[in-house]
């Protein structure tokens, strides 16, 4: 799947599909033709098709009209938001990475006339999905909903994506060889030491690790380590920007504070442990893209034992590899090893003192992992609050979904039928449509899922996903865009894109964990109160300095 | 249901309006009009209502070089409709020397107006801004000079001095009559002549596209013949366009345009063309790609052809550049293998054109070219550098991907690699405020700022993407939508970026043949004429060099000006920092002009005496005379002679006041000094009065001990203060990366003045062990900093001094409470620093 980038001349918009008014040659922009414009990913549009067949169905009287973009992000959707009524047909828009959040908060800024842009989907939640009682609120993750929902209570967009992604793994391979799926990244680790210096079949050796060196693909994996270390609480404090008071509520002022976390260096630091240099990669890895570095993972003569994907990675590469053909699976996240220091009641390292050197601290923490996963509530010797700390950190899960947004003009004029449309989407049918096509699911609970988690027709990496997405996780993303330096100013967490082009850098192109970080922090000191400046923030607090 | 009144784009304010005409022809009575004066920096929109306190400036003021352009605007705000406007230029005189009425052009300024901005953050109101310029006799022609009621219209009038060496400096006046209705105002006009001229050759390089395409949908005539007087319009814009105008193919036919390029003083560089044609080629990795393969065998055929075209007289490839158009912005797309491909053809072409040369036995030298001229043709790609794009010769990354020294850093290095690599930048649609660009409505000050950083940074060239896009842009197709580019401002639809790519009008609509320019071309050759400023100093510099055998530093002379302008590529946006820094480097320009070849550096000043010292450097023939100052030594200094002055600086305002008598020529030099110094104590008895910190404020600060005491090193007081700075290992590993040792003196060790009002800020350190290592100035105020400037250790002791502190752009300047001095970690061994002779000297 493409990652957000950056449109920067008249010849990347040459090279546009669609365009900027797409469709303008004959689109009929009438209350009873929804006209839908959607990015063209991974997931393709299949599925808007066969929505589209039967939303027709069910409303014959309408008609629905489908334009595909495949740079429908911030760029041009803005371009598109800001066209108005006059000039941009779309009713409902399928986009990605689209900082939604900051054009509710530009209010009349974006269009004049306009008090806001999007519609006010609140509504939508407050209703029911086609056909069913229940309302689509009770439905969604709460994640999500939290998520999308904006400072003023009201939702202005909603997902239309809501897969699993994390650390991709050859089944086969894993099973010839007699590698344990690891459940600590110092496991894991230790795992790709070994896969390194595994003999392979036909000559050379095996190799762990694949990696579009542009695509910030570890995203799907050091983010959810850095929330595994802080708690997902903490993870989202980072995102929130603001201090607390003693009952733990934010306050409204803002901090650089945050930037401290550990998390982040001791995510690097995995990172550092498992690439730097680029060791324990495919060659070239570090220059390759992500279509490139999908189908050397795939194609098993290459030997390559584990690449950081998501789920779209069968549906995507089904041309070239036919569902089924490739023996893959997502395994849950490795939970980071160095949580056993930021554990409340330090019990974990307790309990392997106690071993007398039996057991290091990790051995410990990948036993209390492996009961966390047998469904046990309690670990000899751990201490229940750290007990749960760990659990928590297992269950957390990286979700490409919230990168994927819909939302529909206030000034559509046919809002209504994409409403409707919307219902349909999230409805048990709708969600069965979509995973037909796309092997995916959105990010609504539905028994469907249930249902396909048993399906013995499954393959194995569509399998690994249920099997996470059933098990009660805790979905998270990078940009949490929930308050106003985030989705106003279009900051990130870090001021480089893909930190693995970084920490796997060639030669001297590479840097430890250390030095990233301190770069990093170098970065906020000088460039952090631009950001809290332009998004409006009024004395924010300082601490690095 | 939709908004029927909904305009997409502007509205063409700047002509009749019937509703004002029939207003006035109800009201007979005389408007009321104010005028004001404004700089060439400002932007000031129609239908904004200024305070009266920003309209008290009537005088028409401007400042250059002979040689060189120089605008200043007269708005005109009438309190209701008006019709009938006129500005009466004159000669300007200073004596017996004049610059004619004939060199004043007088334009119309006319506005769109923006109901969506470009980038909401940057400015938030909507509204008519000023752009394109348009003669004021062809708006009298066509019935548009008329005003509405309380709207700003703008008057620019652009000077350009005669390039005459004879042409004596001084302040120039006169008189423009305006006129509005019946209604006549004298406005007084005053053109300060600084004493030096414009580098005849033009020195910044430049690719800005020049579509052919497009100026149709302007001009309705995209002939040879319009092509071509776009692309020489634009060099007295100081603009060199993307390709030579030629149209055919023909080796001779490019040669011939090469020499009337490489010939023109006003072309810094020119395109060479290429040509494209579908080919299925084998990329570096083996795969084999259906590309825009370009036509190497005809680049080839140019190259030669223009090396062997060259004459001593004439270099024809030492301006030549290719910007392969095919491969831009390759990053993240699927083109990235196929620049790489290109880049090794380009340098297996180069390097098979010196080979066949070479097996010719062309005799180089009597062509008055070199092998590393043909090597040297930069061959830009607009691309950062990125992993997989590893390899270019040239690259052109956008500005902000410069903005970090570590950035640049990089593009050093990548330099480094190569003596015949480069590096260019650009900008496009990208990148948003606080990074500088060429929008409708953003700063002047920010486009003009980009020369400076050029400079600063070594930047080869700059590269934008269109100069003439007339018509609008259709992703489908590529180009093609028909607007009215006087109207609307928005080629891409919707706000992606105002008057991206156009730069100019065209002038068909009022009956001239060729381009109007716009405001913000006016800011870009303003910016462009600052940068030849900077090389001409430079060159002086250089020259001083030799003469004196010294070594000025041109980047340690400029960099408290740099700083004063920006931090990174991020301006700040000041107007009165960049006329102070354009101020300064003239007088610099003056002094190694002059017949005594001067230069002068301030040394030290020492804020317990209040004195200076000083050092001026003057020709061996020049007899040098320093009112109020002490003449400590004379000695010489390469050719010339070496002269070190005290001087108390006992006013509160203080000048070196020297005459320089050559022969029976006398220079009479007034160079500011400083203020009277304040010296501020860094003790209270054995106490510090400033604090001091890790870099963050949640833990001990003990990594940093202070102590009193000069250790017995010469040139330093008693009072001095010892600072040994630890290594710190003891937090976590966030910390440690955090660390970032100062001290702070707070605000009352400066008598609690407000930082608006503080000049200079300086002191002394030594740290002979630390050569290389950077100290930084920050201004602190509630807990967030501001940059001042940064400085390098040397191996003695560095007095160090940063200048004008009020014209820092920062909102909470007024509210310092307190200096900053900021050091680098320490690793194992502790880094000790002397810190002395603290002073500040205030604005009044």
């Amino acid at each position: 799947m493409k990652k957000a980038g950056r449109i920067a001349s008249l010849f990347c918009i040459l090279a546009l599909a669609c365009g900027l008014f797409a469709g303008c040659g004959g689109v009929k922009d009438t209350e009873d033709n929804l006209v839908i414009e959607s990015y063209l990913g991974g997931y393709g549009t299949e599925f808007l098709y066969r929505l589209k067949d039967r939303f027709e169905e069910i409303y014959p009287e309408k008609t629905v009209q489908i334009l595909e973009s495949v740079s429908l992000m911030d760029p041009e959707f803005e371009a598109k938001i800001k066209a108005g009524p006059s000039n941009n047909p779309t009713d409902l828009f399928l986009g990605n990475a689209i900082d939604f959040n900051s054009y509710v908060a530009k209010g009349k800024q974006v269009l004049n006339g306009y008090d806001n842009v999007l519609e006010d989907l609140t509504d939508i939640l407050d209703s029911s999905p086609y056909g069913e009682s229940g309302k689509i609120r009770g439905k969604i993750i709460p994640e999500y909903l939290d998520f999308f929902t904006y400072e003023d209570g009201g939702v202005y967009s909603l997902p239309w994506a809501g897969g699993v992604d994390g650390l991709v793994y050859n089944v086969d391979m894993f099973e010839e060889n007699g590698w344990e799926v690891p459940r600590t990244t110092d496991k894991l680790a230790a795992l790709a030491d070994e896969i390194a210096a595994t003999p392979a079949a036909g000559g050379g050796k095996y190799v762990p690790f694949i990696w579009p060196g542009s695509i910030g693909y570890w995203e799907t994996v050091h983010y959810t380590w850095w929330a595994q270390y802080e708690s997902y609480e903490g993870y989202l404090d980072f995102f929130m920007t603001q201090t607390k008071d003693s009952d733990g509520n934010y306050t409204g002022t803002y901090t650089d504070a945050y930037f401290m976390q550990e998390g982040r260096y001791e995510a690097m630091a995995v990172l550092e442990q498992l690439i730097y240099g680029s060791k324990n990669s495919y060659e070239g890895s570090i220059t390759l893209n992500h279509t490139n570095a999908q189908m050397y993972f795939l194609n098993t003569s290459n030997h390559i034992a584990m690449m950081p994907n998501g789920d779209w990675l069968e549906n995507e590469m089904l041309e070239n590899f036919p569902l089924g053909s490739v023996n893959i699976a997502i395994m849950k996240t490795p939970v980071i090893s160095a949580i056993v220091d930021k554990l409340p009641k330090q019990s974990v390292q307790a309990v392997a003192a106690a071993s007398g050197g039996e057991k290091t601290a990790d051995d410990v923490l990948d036993e209390v992992i492996a009961a966390i996963d047998r469904g046990d509530t309690s670990y000899p010797g751990i201490d229940a609050e750290d007990f749960d700390y760990i659990a928590q950190a297992r269950r957390i899960v990286y979700s490409n979904g919230f990168n994927h947004n819909m939302m529909i003009p206030s000034y559509a004029n046919a809002k209504e039928l994409a409403k409707d449309f919307i219902r349909l989407m999230v409805s048990d049918e709708g969600l069965q449509i979509f995973y037909e096509c796309t092997g995916s699911m959105l990010p609504y609970n539905c028994d469907y899922y249930d249902e396909l988690q048993n399906d013995p027709s499954l393959t194995t990496f569509r399998s690994s996903k249920f099997a996470i997405f059933n098990d009660d996780p805790l979905f998270m993303t990078r940009r949490h865009s929930i308050s106003r330096p985030w989705y106003l100013t279009g900051l990130e967490p870090y001021s480089v894109y893909a930190p693995e082009s970084k920490i796997g850098g060639i030669g001297t192109d590479a840097v430890t964990a250390s030095t990233f970080i301190e770069s990093e922090i170098d970065w906020v000191r000088n460039n952090i109160d631009t950001y809290f400046s332009a998004a409006g923030i009024q004395d924010p607090i300082y601490t690095i300095m | 249901m939709k908004k029927i009144w909904q305009i997409a784009g502007s509205l063409l304010l700047a002509g009749a309006i019937s509703l004002s005409v029939v207003a006035c022809a109800e009201d007979q009575t005389p408007a009321n009009i104010e005028y004001w004066t404004v700089s060439s920096n400002e932007k000031i929109m129609l239908d904004k209502e200024y305070d009266a306190s920003e309209k008290t400036e009537k005088t028409l003021s401007m400042r250059g070089s002979r040689g060189e352009y120089e605008s200043a605007q007269i708005i005109v705000t009438p309190d209701k409709a008006v019709h009938g406007v006129d500005l009466t230029v004159t000669d300007l005189k200073n004596g017996d020397s004049v610059i004619p009425a004939e060199n004043i052009e007088v334009y119309y300024e006319k506005y769109y107006y923006l109901d969506a901005m470009s980038n909401p953050e940057y400015r938030g109101e909507y509204g008519s801004y000023p752009d394109a310029l348009v003669p004021l006799d062809a708006i009298q022609e066509k019935g548009e000079d008329s005003i509405a009621g309380n709207n700003n219209q703008g008057l620019w009038v652009t000077v350009e001095v005669p390039a005459d060496d004879e042409l004596a400096a001084g302040t120039y006046t006169g008189t423009f009559t305006l006129k509005v209705e019946e209604q006549s105002f004298s406005v007084p006009v005053q053109f300060v002549l600084w004493d030096f001229s414009m580098p005849e050759e033009a020195h910044m390089q430049t690719i800005f596209n020049n579509f052919r395409e497009h100026l149709m949908n302007g001009e309705l005539d995209n002939s040879e013949e319009m092509v071509e007087y776009y692309t020489d319009w634009l060099l007295d814009y100081r603009i060199s366009v993307d390709k030579l105008p030629v149209f055919t193919k023909d080796a001779a036919a490019v040669v011939e345009k090469a020499k009337k390029y490489s010939a023109d003083p006003r072309c810094a560089s020119y395109g060479l063309n290429v040509y494209f044609y579908i080919a299925n080629v084998e990329m570096l990795d083996g795969t084999v790609k259906s590309i825009n393969e370009t036509d190497w065998d005809l680049l080839e055929e140019y190259v030669l052809a223009l090396a062997e075209a060259s004459t001593p007289e004439l270099n024809l490839l030492e301006k030549c550049n290719i910007y392969d158009q095919s491969i831009d912005e390759p990053e993240g797309t699927n083109r990235v293998p196929e620049a790489n491909y290109k880049q090794t053809r380009i340098d297996a072409l180069k390097a098979s054109c010196v080979a066949q040369l070479k097996e010719q036995q062309f005799d180089f030298a009597a062509h008055g070219i070199t092998e590393g001229d043909i090597l040297g043709i930069e061959y830009v790609v607009t691309n950062r550098y990125a992993a997989n794009l590893a390899n270019m010769s040239t690259y052109c990354p956008l500005i902000n991907d410069l903005n970090t020294a570590e950035q640049r850093a990089l593009y050093e290095s990548l330099e480094e690699r190569n003596e015949y690599n480069s590096t260019w930048w650009y900008v496009a649609w990208q990148p948003r405020y606080p990074y500088p660009n060429f929008r409708v409505e953003e700063s002047s000050v920010g486009m003009r700022t980009l020369a400076w950083m050029q400079m600063d940074y070594d930047i080869e060239g700059f590269l934008y993407w269109g100069t003439s896009v007339y018509a609008g842009i259709d992703s489908n197709t590529g180009f093609g939508n028909i607007r009215d580019p006087y109207t609307d401002p928005y080629p891409f639809g919707g706000a992606l970026a105002t008057n991206d790519g156009m730069l100019t009008y065209p002038g068909r609509p009022y009956g001239i043949y060729g381009p109007l320019p716009s405001i913000r071309l006016m800011s870009w050759r303003d910016g462009a004429e600052d940068y030849e400023y900077l090389w001409y100093l430079r060159e002086l510099l250089t020259d001083a060099n030799e003469t004196y055998e010294t070594d000025f530093d041109f980047n340690g002379m400029m960099r408290s000006i740099y700083d004063s302008m920006y931090s990174g590529t991020i301006p700040n946006y000041s107007a009165d920092a960049l006329d102070a820094a354009r101020e300064e480097v003239a007088g610099l320009i003056e002094l190694l002009e002059s017949e005594a070849n001067a230069v002068i550096t301030i040394d030290r000043i020492d804020a317990a005496t209040n004195t200076a010292t000083y050092s001026i450097y003057a020709s061996g023939d020049t007899a040098v005379e320093v009112k109020n100052a002490t003449l400590q030594e004379t000695k010489d200094s390469g050719s010339g002679k070496l002269y070190t002055y005290s001087q108390v600086m006992s006013a509160a305002t203080n000048y070196i006041e020297a005459t320089f008598t050559t022969g029976s020529v006398v220079t009479q030099v007034s160079r500011y000094l400083g203020k009277r110094t304040n010296a501020v104590s860094l003790f209270e008895g054995s106490e510090p009065v400033f604090s001091v910190s890790n870099g963050f404020v949640l833990h001990p600060q003990d990594h940093i001990t202070v102590a009193k005491g000069n250790d017995s090193v010469e040139g330093l007081s008693e009072n001095t203060a010892k600072i040994t700075v630890s290594e710190y290992t003891a937090g976590t590993a966030t910390e440690i990366a955090a660390y970032t040792p100062y001290i702070e003196i707070p605000a009352s060790a400066f008598g609690n003045i407000n930082g608006t009002q503080m000049d200079a800020f300086g002191f002394s350190i030594y740290s002979p062990e630390n050569a290389g290592k950077q100290v930084r100035l920050m201004l602190v105020a509630n807990g967030t900093t501001e940059r001042v400037g940064s400085v390098t250790l040397g191996t003695g002791i560095l007095n160090v001094q940063f200048d004008q502190i009020y014209l820092t752009s920062w909102d909470k300047l007024g509210s310092v409470t307190a200096v900053r001095i900021v050091f680098e970690k320490a690793d194992a061994t502790a880094d000790t620093y002397y810190v002395d002779n603290l002073f500040y000297t205030t604005r009044d």
